[in-house]
């Protein structure tokens, strides 16, 4: 019998494993410590800044722990959005964010995060995580002074954790993914999402020579993860949203797509997978992730924005492996009858003939009912074993 | 092409901000009134709102008409309160507590306001008490509530709870938005209805309100 990673690596050649792989890109704190009760994923409130590497690694433990008590075949690996050490986040005094809240009409508020990438964050005390709220650079100008000092992906300390992960993964037979952004997202991020859109449609040479940058730094981290041993990238970062894609197909294809191609290659060339992540309805992106882009796999596929993975499967299942689709609104709103329902249904679609990762359509946040995880995951080791 | 016409083809054509406030000015020295810059502007998110559903247009092209009509419409206010321009009917919107998404609700905005719609926009993160106090105060035709994530859904419950609690439930019809909510939701919760997207919000509220 081989292990979880064999299964995953089957998996990703489009070959038929002896069980259908399991995984989650995220669990939020709050369930992970239900899981591994008594024991404590620490957050930055729990730990003063010095001591920041030894909650890394205290998590880093407690994430390999519950991802395998769980039976999951894949681990995250994340080096990608790790600041390095010494690095401090800028907070926002009550002079910017009332500026920046002038200027943009958005809320910024006095002890807004500003992360690495010039993205502002708030900690979310429910979740107990970092949430997204705005960009905060709001001009070319801007974006140009920030780029001066571009994050530098060979930066110490970005991989304090990584080889944690990595030994307790390999001692355990699991597979590793390595965490990226996708650079549109970041950009887009970086940014009031008006001041990018302006930005994209009228300074289409300013977006490509970002994105080319974001780029390069992304092969760069892609690189790292060849070294550390993982077996997949996944690119987060969302391109669509319940109606469709953010922007036409074709500016996608023409400008971001040749660019994740060279992301792809460079997985390729340390003999990883690439996949691509976006919640929303991407099937008007597909054509262009699997020919332009030339991805491996795809991640979601959300079936609350009518994505069928059925359909996918049938359209790309020769080319591209998929990952997901049991909605992640139902994890939270539906019952526990429900969601064994959608699972089974999830694997009967997408399993025959292998090719297939089940998850769901995004992550474990807190308001996903537990119980109703723990049935799609047990659904899935009932299920997802032979020929489906 | 006269300015109104080229007024609704710069809202059409996601033209630059600066480009269309020149011709909201020039429009403007040439006698065109407030209401007829406001119908310009209407034109072209109506025809921008079809694009969109006919998939010609997507989110970007959306939010760039909504935040030009948004410019347009705070350009003219002055010269609406002036003239005492009567309004359609009026709107209090939100983003529910603990969700800070705002692109959906603020296009929404934009194509409520250049319909005609006095819109107080309370912003995001909204809580239930602010949305309550912001009903007894503007007295608004309707309470429009969005949000993204599904961890807020039931924050907009509280908030139709709240209005039924304060005997304000019927006083107003209540829209809900986003993509944590469906019809089902809007039902469940009991609002009035779902608005599936921007163009469908004002359609509804149009309906609700402007006799459309």
């Amino acid at each position: 019998m081989g292990t979880r990673r064999d299964d995953v690596l089957k998996t990703m050649d489009l070959e038929e494993p002896e069980h259908v792989p399991i995984f989650e890109s995220h669990i939020d704190p709050p369930h992970m410590e239900t899981l591994m009760f008594p024991e404590r994923f620490w957050s930055p409130e729990d730990r003063p800044a010095s001591e920041r590497v030894e909650l890394l690694k205290h998590n880093a433990e407690i994430l390999v722990r519950c991802y395998d008590r769980l039976g999951f075949f894949i681990v995250r690996v994340n080096v990608a959005l790790n600041p390095p050490l010494g690095w401090s986040a800028k907070i926002l005094s009550k002079e910017e964010a009332g500026r920046l809240s002038r200027e943009t009409g958005l809320k910024y508020t006095l002890g807004t995060f500003i992360d690495e990438w010039g993205r502002g964050t708030v900690y979310d005390h429910r979740c107990r995580k970092w949430v997204q709220q705005y960009g905060t650079l709001t001009s070319m100008d801007e974006w140009e002074r920030w780029a001066e000092n571009f994050p530098d992906p060979f930066a110490e300390g970005r991989d304090l954790d990584a080889k944690i992960v990595m030994r307790l993964a390999e001692e355990r037979g699991m597979a590793t993914f390595g965490v990226l952004r996708s650079p549109f997202a970041t950009l887009f991020e970086a940014f009031p999402i008006e001041i990018y859109y302006r930005l994209q449609l009228e300074h289409p040479d300013f977006i490509k020579r970002a994105v080319k940058a974001y780029t390069d730094y992304n092969c760069s981290i892609i690189r790292l993860y060849g070294e550390l041993g993982c077996d997949l990238v996944v690119s987060s970062g969302d391109l669509a949203h319940r109606d469709g894609p953010h922007m036409s197909p074709r500016i996608f294809n023409e400008i971001y797509f040749p660019e994740k191609r060279r992301q792809v290659e460079a997985a390729h060339e340390v003999g990883m997978k690439y996949v691509k992540h976006s919640d929303g309805d991407v099937r008007l992106l597909l054509d262009g992730l699997v020919n332009v882009a030339r991805v491996d796999g795809v991640h979601s596929l959300d079936p609350s924005a009518g994505v069928d993975i059925g359909e996918v499967k049938e359209m790309y299942g020769d080319k591209i492996f998929l990952m997901g689709n049991v909605a992640v609104d139902s994890l939270a709103l539906k019952t526990e009858e429900e969601v064994v329902a959608e699972t089974k249904e999830c694997i009967k679609k997408a399993a025959p003939g292998g090719g297939f990762v089940l998850s769901s359509s995004n992550s474990w946040y807190t308001h996903c009912k537990l119980r109703n995880c723990l049935a799609m995951v047990r659904t899935g080791m009932e299920n997802g074993r032979g020929s489906t | 092409m006269n300015e109104l016409e080229e007024l609704t083809r710069a809202v059409v054509d996601c033209m630059p901000l600066e480009k269309t406030k020149e011709i909201v000015i020039k429009a403007l020295k040439g006698g065109a009134k407030p209401l007829e810059i406001i119908e310009a502007v209407s034109k072209g998110l109506d025809r921008v709102g079809e694009m969109y559903e006919n998939g010609e247009y997507f989110l970007m092209e959306l939010t760039l008409a909504g935040s030009t009509a948004s410019e347009v419409m705070s350009m003219i206010k002055p010269r609406l309160k002036r003239d005492a321009t009567p309004m359609r009917g009026k709107v209090v919107i939100g983003t529910v507590l603990g969700d800070f998404h705002y692109i959906g609700k603020d296009i929404v905005i934009a194509m409520l306001g250049s319909a005609g719609f006095e819109v107080t926009n309370l912003g995001v993160d909204v809580p239930t008490e602010r949305f309550i106090a912001a009903v007894k105060e503007v007295k608004p035709d309707v309470l429009a509530m969005s949000g993204l994530l599904t961890i807020v859904v039931d924050e907009m419950k509280n908030v139709v709870d709240g209005l039924k609690k304060e005997g304000l439930r019927d006083s107003v019809r209540v829209m809900i938005g986003g993509r944590a909510v469906s019809h089902e939701y809007a039902e469940q919760i009991g609002a009035d209805a779902f608005g599936a997207n921007a163009i469908d919000a004002v359609r509804l509220t149009k309906r609700w309100v402007g006799g459309d």
